[in-house]
């Protein structure tokens, strides 16, 4: 009996707890037979100083008893002079779809390999606090998220989209790495065509590509419809504020070069600094007013 | 008043007592020595007064220490007085920290640097200094910076705004500290590093990159935050990654382009990877000497071969030591300094110069000198003619007239079988001896006809001697034929005169696409008689026709290949190309500007069997030219096909068209037309 328990449990272990996979090749074919999430450390043992006292946290047994959650962990050590076989166990993990902008860097990616949270660098993971709780605390999301996305599977219509959406914000990704998550976006639209929650135009926003559009109509002197389009997106609910203020620096771009509306221009330059004065385009705004004002 | 020459004079005999250096005498030290003929006597005695650059006299004479650092690290700065006085004020503020090697290089590399005129004082320089040495102590460098010596660690804290100082707004301490802390990767991933931040024409208030309003509202954040996140081109992009790289210890420059900036970081001691770098007309915003390319890998060569270079440089100084006296000390000195270190290319110059000025040796001599550069330098040939043309503007017109073609092709001679390290200007080499020959257009026809049987054998440097020829005798509307006889009896003494100039050409056209030389392709694309064949009717993609003004290569090329046509085919109109029957035979296009591409149209005008052989292909696209993405693939014949590549192909500046199959047949094409935003 007791032996049949000890068979069990040694088979049940990895499923519940903590594993370590060699690279991130192994680590996907483990997550998705396991349902499980991949945590990864990116770092150099050869050249990142910084990066080593987390890479031997990350290597400890302390790490993965400290640890809550159901994860595969993965430490890729990035080699500047690789050995023959480290070179090969680089190209395994080269199916990692997300590079470091700044090492050490620590990412969590859902059991079908898609990215749920990223920290790039010493002062993005010291921010996060202890590394333990951070990882637990992304893993808690990634629930989160697939339970607002098996629910929005079960709803219709704007509220299946506003569940689709809020499972997206958890993250605070956009549609992700190389649109990733666009098929949410898809769903999202499918269930709430003409967009009533307004999420699928938070996703949808384009961003730069509103100033581009904004300028170039001004080019061909149809201020009409640029200011139209602006309009049509500075409605929509749910944007947030940074994209309210890329709308109004939009606004801003096509004033400026509208002559009958170039006396707005001051008023565009409020209006973007009032939706959130302390961020960085908040106080962008501010400081245009002033070279105005010279 | 006669108080203070008294005064004057005791102080006076004890510096000499003090320093061990007279005004007028050698102290023994031959360093020494250098550096205060360097500053001038004058200006030496006002520096030696000072209390505190005494006393760091004394430190500087020590073996092995300041002095051995700042004059034997390439050479010195344009005002060594400075730069003695920023060595001092460093030593002063950390004498102890700079008994530690790796600070002593630090801080004379410093001091070498913010020793320009044009760089910023004191206070600055210790700021750079206080960067690195704290940087290096907490572990936040690259531990690349701790193997460097300080003439490799002057291309490390000489971070700036194109080679030049740049401060709080720019690419300052602040940047700096920015890029350590945000931008820290293995050393090969400098080279893309640029691509953190976005290539952005206009800001996100609709102002342009060429005016100052792009980043003006955004004065709240260091320079290097807000190029991530507000965007910039060309000139934003290469210096973030450059400056990323020297920020944490990583030896980089910044560097100009035709319309273009890129940059460039040392992988590896030996190794510099151009980055964001879209010609090979560089010019190095940062250098020991020279500002081209070939200066820099020379650098490196002689830099690293430490013992000759020390030699070399300290018999320079016995010559310069012997400035004004004996012509024979000098000469026999700059001699014993070229035989340590042949490849001492300033060296070289500096010889070249005093003989003209001063020595002034018999036209046997120069034939000789001549030679002899030309044995040194064989291997880089642009360094070989930077000394040459020192003196035969002067020399050249007292050759007997006759002479003078020989003693100009014999350069040409000498660099045939070399192909150099990398192409360099050789078009304005060709301009400056065509200048120097002077004479008639006849004359100068005969010069190239003679450099062009010279060149038969180099696979590198007939191509654009050609495209050079093309742009000098043959002018808008008038006859070529003068022209094209030189040409074609230049390529006759290699044995292929009876063809016709298109098919002479062939060969150089594939040469000049191989070597990566798009002005030399399309100059003598365009030298084939026949009028530009327009594509057919097709819907084109947003942007401009990135591929047009490109070079093509193609894998092999056959008896029925038409490389005169090959520039033709990258648009706007049509071309041909045709390979030898091979398996995977493949075409790839150089794009003009790197690009977002929009789309791609493949013109194949075959029908039958022609047309359907050459299926099925794939499109690959690549920044580097190495690692490829497949973005298309067409499977049954259509004479024109357009692919849409929207967000598929963010950053291109190469596409590769190959038949996707096992058999061993040709591939042919008539045009291949990429449109797409232009990234620089």
């Amino acid at each position: 009996m007791n032996r049949w328990l000890s068979v069990w449990i040694a088979l049940l272990l990895p499923l519940l707890g903590v594993e370590r996979a060699a690279d991130f090749t192994e680590a996907l074919e483990l997550a998705k037979a396991g349902g499980k999430d991949i945590a990864v450390l990116y770092h150099g043992s050869e050249w990142c100083v910084p990066g080593r006292p987390l890479a031997e946290r990350w290597e400890s047994d302390g790490f993965e008893k400290a640890l809550g959650a159901d994860l595969i962990l993965v430490g890729i050590d990035t080699k500047e002079h690789p050995t023959e076989a480290e070179a090969e166990l680089g190209k395994r993990n080269d199916r990692c779809p997300v590079k470091p902008r700044s090492y050490p860097a620590v990412m969590l990616f859902d059991s079908e390999g898609r990215l749920v949270a990223r920290r790039d660098g010493v002062s993005e993971i010291k921010a996060m606090g202890v590394l333990e709780t951070a990882l637990e605390r992304a893993v808690e999301v990634r629930k989160q998220r697939d339970m607002h996305w098996a629910e929005a599977e079960a709803a219709e219509g704007q509220r299946a989209a506003r569940l689709f959406g809020e499972g997206l914000d958890l993250m605070n990704l956009g549609l992700g790495p190389k649109n990733i998550y666009k098929p949410v976006l898809d769903k999202m639209k499918a269930a709430d065509p003409d967009d009533q929650s307004g999420f699928a135009a938070r996703y949808e926003f384009p961003g730069m590509g509103l100033v581009g559009q904004s300028t170039k109509l001004a080019g061909e002197k149809k201020f009409e419809e640029a200011d139209a389009e602006i309009s049509k997106w500075l409605s929509k609910k749910r944007l947030t504020d940074d994209q309210k203020q890329v709308a109004w620096s939009a606004r801003f771009a096509l004033y400026q070069r509208w002559p009958e509306r170039k006396e707005k221009v001051p008023d565009v330059l409020k209006a973007l600094q009032r939706v959130d004065p302390d961020s960085d385009m908040g106080k962008a705004a501010a400081q245009y007013l002033k070279m105005l004002e010279q | 008043m006669r108080s203070n020459h008294r005064w004057s004079a005791l102080v006076l005999a004890l510096l000499v007592g003090l320093t061990g250096v007279h005004a007028a005498e050698e102290s023994g030290n031959p360093a020494l020595d250098e550096l205060r003929r360097t500053i001038g006597e004058s200006e030496w005695e006002t520096w030696v007064a000072a209390p505190d650059h005494r006393r760091f006299l004394a430190e500087l004479k020590n073996p092995d220490g300041w002095l051995d650092e700042l004059m034997h690290s390439g050479p010195l700065p344009d005002d060594p007085a400075k730069m003695l006085s920023l060595a001092a004020a460093l030593w002063k503020s950390d004498a102890s920290g700079l008994r530690d090697r790796y600070e002593l290089t630090t801080a004379a590399a410093v001091a070498l640097t913010f020793g320009q005129k044009s760089w910023p004082g004191e206070e600055e320089a210790m700021s750079r200094y206080v960067y690195f040495r704290d940087s290096r102590r907490q572990g936040l460098l690259h531990p690349m910076f701790d193997q460097l010596e300080t003439w490799e660690k002057r291309f490390v804290v000489s971070a700036g705004n194109n080679g030049r100082w740049g401060d709080k707004g720019g690419w300052g301490d602040d940047s700096l500290v920015w890029l350590r802390d945000h931008v820290k990767l293995p050393v090969s991933a400098y080279v893309g590093a640029c691509w953190q931040a976005p290539y952005r024409l206009h800001n996100v208030f609709g102002d342009s990159i060429h005016g100052r309003n792009y980043y003006a509202p955004f004065s709240d954040m260091i320079h290097a935050e807000r190029v991530r996140d507000v965007g910039g081109v060309c000139g934003s992009l290469s210096h973030y990654g450059a400056t990323a790289a020297r920020a944490n210890g990583i030896p980089a420059i910044t560097m100009g382009e035709p319309g273009h900036c890129a940059y460039a970081v040392r992988v590896a001691r030996g190794e510099w990877t151009p980055a964001y770098s879209l010609s090979w007309k560089r010019g190095l915003h940062t250098s020991l000497w020279g500002r081209t390319w070939t200066q820099l890998l020379l650098q490196e060569k002689v830099m690293t071969d430490s013992e000759a270079t020390r030699r070399s440089t300290e018999e320079l100084w016995e010559a310069r030591s012997h400035l004004g006296g004996d012509p024979k000390k000098v000469a026999d000195a700059y001699r014993r300094a070229i035989a340590a270190q042949p490849l001492a290319h300033p060296t070289w110059l500096e010889f070249a110069k005093w003989q003209l000025d001063v020595a002034k040796p018999s036209l046997i001599e120069w034939k000789q000198f001549h030679d002899e550069v030309l044995v040194a330098f064989a291997d880089y040939p642009e360094a070989a003619w930077d000394v040459l043309k020192v003196f035969m503007p002067s020399i050249l017109p007292q050759v007997p007239a006759e002479e003078r073609m020989p003693f100009l092709v014999a350069f040409h001679d000498a660099i045939a079988d070399h192909p150099g390290p990398v192409m360099w200007n050789i078009e304005a080499a060709l301009n400056e001896q065509a200048t120097m020959l002077g004479g008639d257009t006849a004359t100068q026809l005969e010069f190239f006809e003679q450099v062009v049987a010279m060149q038969l054998r180099s696979e590198r440097w007939l191509a654009p001697l050609v495209a050079w020829g093309r742009n000098r005798f043959v002018k808008e509307g008038e006859d070529a034929n003068a022209f094209f006889n030189a040409l074609t009896a230049g390529l006759a003494s290699g044995g292929e005169g009876s063809e016709s100039l298109g098919k002479v050409l062939r060969p150089v056209i594939l040469a000049a696409a191989e070597s990566g030389n798009a002005d030399a392709f399309q100059g003598l694309s365009q030298l084939r008689s026949s009028a530009e064949t327009e594509a057919p009717d097709y819907e084109p993609f947003d942007g401009e026709l990135l591929s047009a003004g490109g070079i093509l290569t193609v894998s092999t090329t056959s008896r029925w290949d038409r490389p005169e046509e090959h520039a033709a085919l990258l648009g706007p109109g049509i071309g041909f190309f045709h390979t030898n029957a091979e398996v995977r035979p493949h075409a790839i296009v150089q794009l003009s500007k790197l690009g977002e591409l929009s789309g791609l149209v493949v013109i194949e005008n075959s029908w039958g069997h022609n047309a359907n052989r050459i299926m099925p292909f794939k499109v690959s696209v690549s920044e580097d030219g190495e690692t490829w993405t497949e973005v298309g693939r067409l499977e049954k014949h259509e004479k024109v096909w357009r692919l849409p590549l929207d967000e598929r192909a963010a950053r291109v500046a190469y596409v590769k068209i190959e038949r996707d199959d096992d058999r061993k047949e040709v591939f042919h094409l008539h045009g291949i037309h990429v449109f797409g935003r232009r990234l620089q």
